[in-house]
C-alpha cells in the first residue's frame, strides 16, 4: 500500500495539529549534524508557532540555520496511529504582541519571566500518515 | 529554565523504559534534518529499530550515519494542550536525546543477543512477541527484507524544563 493512500486531507491535518501539544523538532548543528528536541506548539492563523530557551541548543541551531522538521504523532493503538511530520523554515516572530499571543496560547503558558524566543513554521512539505486508513490489515493480537 | 546532564548507562536502562516515546531525527540528501517516530528495542545500553533495507532511512544513513535519538514519556508527549496541562515541570525530565551514529546492519543480521523490543507488553505494539505482526517481522529480518539498525550514542543528555 503507497503511502498516499493513508495520507490525511489538508482539513484532517489541521485538525489532528490543533489536537495535539507537543512535537519532536530536529535542527542542524553547527556541523551539520542532526540535533533532536521536544517543544511545545500551538496553531495561530494556520501556521505551526513554538517557543523554546533562548540558550537552548536547537535556538541556537536555528539562529544559524532555520531548516527544521517537526512531527506529532499519536499511537494509542496500532491501526490508531497518526501523524505528521513537516518540514521548512523556522522564521522568528519579532512582534511582541504576536509573541504574547502564542505564548499565552501554549500548553501550558510558560512562567512569567522565561527567556523564550518565538518562532513560526513557514512549511516547504508536509507528510502524513493515518493508519486507520490502511485496508488490508493484519490481525495485531 | 532549560538545562541538561550527562547520563550514566544504568540511569539510561530506566530511561529507556520509562521514556517510552522515540523519535529519530537524521539528514537527507540536501541536509535537511528529518524526523521519524519509531518504535524501538534495547539491550546492553543500546538503542535498536527496524526498518524496511529500501527505506529512505536506511538510504539516508548509507550517504550520513549522524543520528540524534530523542525519547520521551507518553505523559508529556500526549500532553494535552490548553490551560489544563501541567504535565511538564520547569524541573522535569522531559526528554533524553542521544546523539552518535546509526550502523545499518548487513541483510540477515538479526537483533543483536539481548537486545529486546521496547513496550512489548503494551497493546500498542502489534508487533509484540507472540502476535502473528512479530512473526512476520522476524522473517522479514531474516530475508533481508527489513534491516536492524543500532544506535551508538556518543553522549547522551537529559533535557529539562518545560521549554
Amino acid at each position: 500500500m503507497s503511502r498516499e493512500s493513508i495520507a490525511l486531507t489538508d482539513d484532517e491535518v489541521a485538525r489532528f495539529l490543533s489536537q495535539r501539544g507537543v512535537m519532536a523538532l530536529g535542527t542542524l548543528g553547527a556541523d551539520g549534524a542532526p540535533c533532536g528536541d521536544i517543544v511545545r506548539y500551538t496553531i495561530h492563523n494556520g501556521l505551526v508557532h513554538f517557543a523554546c530557551m533562548k540558550g537552548r541548543q536547537s535556538a541556537r541551531n536555528i539562529e544559524r540555520d532555520p531548516r527544521i522538521c517537526c512531527a506529532v504523532e499519536q499511537n494509542p493503538s496500532y491501526y490508531e496511529i497518526k501523524g505528521v511530520t513537516i518540514r521548512g523554515w523556522a522564521r522568528p516572530v519579532d512582534d511582541a504582541g504576536l509573541c504574547r499571543t502564542v505564548l499565552a496560547a501554549l500548553p501550558p503558558p510558560p512562567p512569567q519571566g522565561a527567556d523564550l524566543a518565538v518562532y513560526y513554521l513557514e512549511p516547504k512539505r508536509t507528510i502524513s500518515f493515518d493508519f486507520s486508513k490502511i485496508q488490508n490489515r493484519i490481525p495485531t493480537a | 529554565m532549560s538545562s541538561s546532564q550527562d547520563v550514566s548507562r544504568d540511569e539510561l536502562d530506566q530511561l529507556a523504559r520509562s521514556h517510552d516515546r522515540r523519535m529519530l531525527v537524521q539528514l537527507d540528501a540536501e541536509g535537511w534534518p528529518m524526523v521519524y517516530p519509531m518504535g524501538g528495542f534495547y539491550g546492553d545500553h543500546q538503542f535498536g529499530f527496524t526498518t524496511y533495507r529500501k527505506s529512505q532511512k536506511v538510504v539516508n544513513f548509507e550517504r550520513d550515519p549522524r543520528v540524534s535519538f530523542v525519547i520521551v514519556p507518553s505523559e508529556v508527549w500526549d500532553e494535552a494542550p490548553g490551560a489544563g496541562a501541567t504535565a511538564v515541570t520547569e524541573e522535569a525530565a522531559r526528554a533524553v536525546v542521544l546523539s552518535g551514529k546509526a550502523e545499518v546492519l548487513p541483510p540477515g543480521v538479526g537483533l543483536p543477543e539481548g537486545m529486546e523490543m521496547l513496550d512489548a507488553g503494551h497493546e500498542t505494539r502489534a508487533s509484540r512477541p507472540g502476535s502473528e505482526m512479530h512473526s512476520k517481522l522476524m522473517a522479514s529480518i531474516a530475508s533481508g527484507k527489513r534491516a536492524v539498525v543500532l544506535i551508538h550514542a556518543d553522549a547522551v543528555q537529559i533535557l529539562k524544563g518545560g521549554y
